[in-house]
């Protein structure tokens, strides 16, 4: 068995952001693990623009913005494998892997868990009806359209109104399909508000919201399907339902963690985020394991992406470094009934102030809310925000919040009117 | 009369209002810019792919600046009609000037 300081599992913005940033911070034996025959993940399929506005300031497409972070790798002397899957991880930090030269373990000082996330299917949402060809992920038929060249259809309707969705809406309307419309059940959209405007409004493609597919039509090959208004909780309406023909269905209804590998761990899974549970140094319940990019919680800006796993990889070097003094306190992170979820779950303080980065997300739209982070005896920071709508994460920073005293500190989303 | 638009610049998509000559809600001098133009010529950013020959591989493209939002289906006929060879240089210029437009053609990744 092979040890290594450092192994990275996925060479997506995450895993080269962490790569980089742990080189920067002093370790230099570091290899990335990535199955696919090229670095950069997801961003090779997003040929779209919209990336990197907050990083570089200039506005990218997905290979663009892996470019950059390639480069940025080729110049320091970090090593890869590709096409090369990584099929367990234990407790001890050993990966095992299977490339062409068999199947090979390496024992690991740290490990930066940077796998990414999987598209819902059907299955997960249960869409009634028979199962004919014709019906896609969205992420699939992008993949197909934009690493393979081949249009899954010409009449197309889309069940979700997540963000690859509505990109796929303007993509495959300007290779020469006609998309039908986008139903969404919620009485809201779960994309940018960007992407509904310049990838639905421009080509006059309705969105329906408190929609749905109910029912799928066609043996062998997608014939048509029967779309319906919902009620408030979220059940089909009699008599609203609509046939519409069609060749193509695709879905975009959510992305999840693809977090097995550290779960068969042993790594505690944080159950709102189906990723791992996390300190404020993205360290997993597993000491020297870290968890960064959508394999942590799904992103909608790989901006995130990439800040979120710098600070992995700087963490996971100071680890190897033995540059971290003890742990003071232990508090637990909870939050008020209005947030999905926030990261971090815990924060594992080693001095009494630290500057702290929250990421959470909201239920429901909010026009203005005080935010506010408090512990059981007083308000340790606050501020306003507007416009929170679930599909956009929210990023928090805050400075020298005070760590002792407390065992737990409570985020809490209040709406102003 | 005013009219609301999603800004498109970033992905905060800030809702900007157009009343006559005011233009209001936006957060930065991009979504001034992007609001003003939206109003008189909108612009987008075109991006497709191109056939990599002798291979079953394609190549992303982009426009090198936006292009007039009505002459998007004419470009993506013009991107249509070209195939390239590798190797293929990041930011190589697949065609030039397309359509009159002043934009370039131009390729968003490397192939070797
Ligand atoms: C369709 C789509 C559109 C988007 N549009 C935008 C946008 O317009 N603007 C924006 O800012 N952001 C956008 N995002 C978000 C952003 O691009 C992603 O969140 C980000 O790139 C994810 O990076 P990642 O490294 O976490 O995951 P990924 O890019 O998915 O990388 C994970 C890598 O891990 C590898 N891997 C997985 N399992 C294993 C294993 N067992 N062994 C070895 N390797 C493995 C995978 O092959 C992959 O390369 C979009 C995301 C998607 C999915």
């Amino acid at each position: 068995m092979i040890n290594r300081d450092l192994v990275i599992v996925g060479g997506g913005s995450a895993g080269l952001a962490s790569a980089i940033s742990a080189y920067d911070n002093g370790v230099n034996d570091i290899l990335i693990l990535e199955r696919n025959g090229e670095l950069g993940g997801i961003l090779n399929q997003c040929i779209h623009p919209g990336f990197g506005l907050h990083h570089f300031n200039e506005e990218l497409t997905g290979p663009e913005y892996a470019h950059k972070y390639i480069e940025e790798l080729k110049k320091r002397n970090i090593q890869y494998f590709l096409n090369t899957q990584v099929i367990s991880i234990s407790n001890e930090k050993i990966i095992t892997y299977i490339n062409q030269t068999g199947v090979n373990t390496i024992k690991a000082k740290a490990i930066v868990f940077a796998a990414g996330c999987n598209e819902r299917t059907r299955g997960q949402i249960s869409t009634p009806g028979c199962r004919p060809k014709g019906v896609y992920t969205a992420g699939l038929a992008q993949r197909y359209l934009n690493i393979e060249g081949r249009l899954v259809g010409k009449k197309v309707y889309i069940l979700g109104s997540g963000d690859i969705g509505l990109i796929m809406a303007r993509r495959m309307t300007l290779e020469g399909a006609k998309v039908l419309g986008v139903s969404e059940i919620m009485p809201y959209s779960n994309g940018l508000k960007r992407n509904i405007a310049q990838c639905l409004n421009d080509f006059n493609i309705p969105l329906r919201l408190s929609n749905t597919v109910t029912k799928i039509f066609g043996r062998d090959k997608l014939e048509g399907i029967e779309i319906s208004d919902v009620d408030s909780n979220l059940r089909p309406i009699k008599g609203t339902e609509k046939y519409i023909e069609c060749d193509t269905l695709l879905l975009s209804v959510g992305l999840y963690p693809f977090n097995s590998l550290l779960k068969e761990a042993g790594c505690l899974v944080n159950k709102e985020t189906k990723g791992s549970l996390v300190d404020q140094n993205l360290e997993t319940s597993i000491e020297g394991i870290f968890s960064t990019g959508n394999v942590l919680h799904v992103h909608d800006l790989v901006d995130f992406v990439s800040e979120e796993s710098e600070r992995a990889g700087k963490n996971a070097a100071d680890y190897i470094l033995g540059k971290r003094s003890n742990v003071i306190n232990k508090l637990e992170v909870k939050h008020s009934l209005n947030v999905g979820y926030v990261i971090p779950s815990i924060i594992n303080a080693r001095s009494e102030n630290e500057d702290i980065i929250f990421s959470f997300r909201v239920k429901k739209n909010i026009k203005k809310a005080s935010i506010i982070l408090k512990n059981s005896a007083k308000i340790l920071y606050s501020c306003i925000k507007k416009n929170l709508v679930p599909s956009e994460m929210i990023k928090l920073k805050v400075k020298n919040l005070e760590l002792i005293g407390t065992d737990n500190i409570q985020l809490e989303v209040i709406e102003n009117e | 009369m005013s009219e609301k638009i999603t800004c498109i610049v970033c992905p905060n998509g800030c809702e900007i209002e157009i009343d006559g000559e005011n233009i209001s809600g936006y957060s930065c001098k991009r979504g001034f810019k992007y609001a003003k133009e939206e109003l008189f010529h909108p612009k987008r950013m075109v991006t497709s792919t191109i056939k990599i020959s002798g291979t079953n591989e394609v190549c992303p493209v982009k426009t090198s600046l936006s292009i007039p939002k009505e002459k998007m289906f004419e470009v993506m006929k013009e991107i249509n009609k070209v195939t390239v060879k590798k190797p293929i240089e990041y930011h190589q210029i697949i065609s030039k000037n397309v359509l009159n437009l002043g934009a370039d053609i131009i390729a968003t990744k490397e192939f070797k």
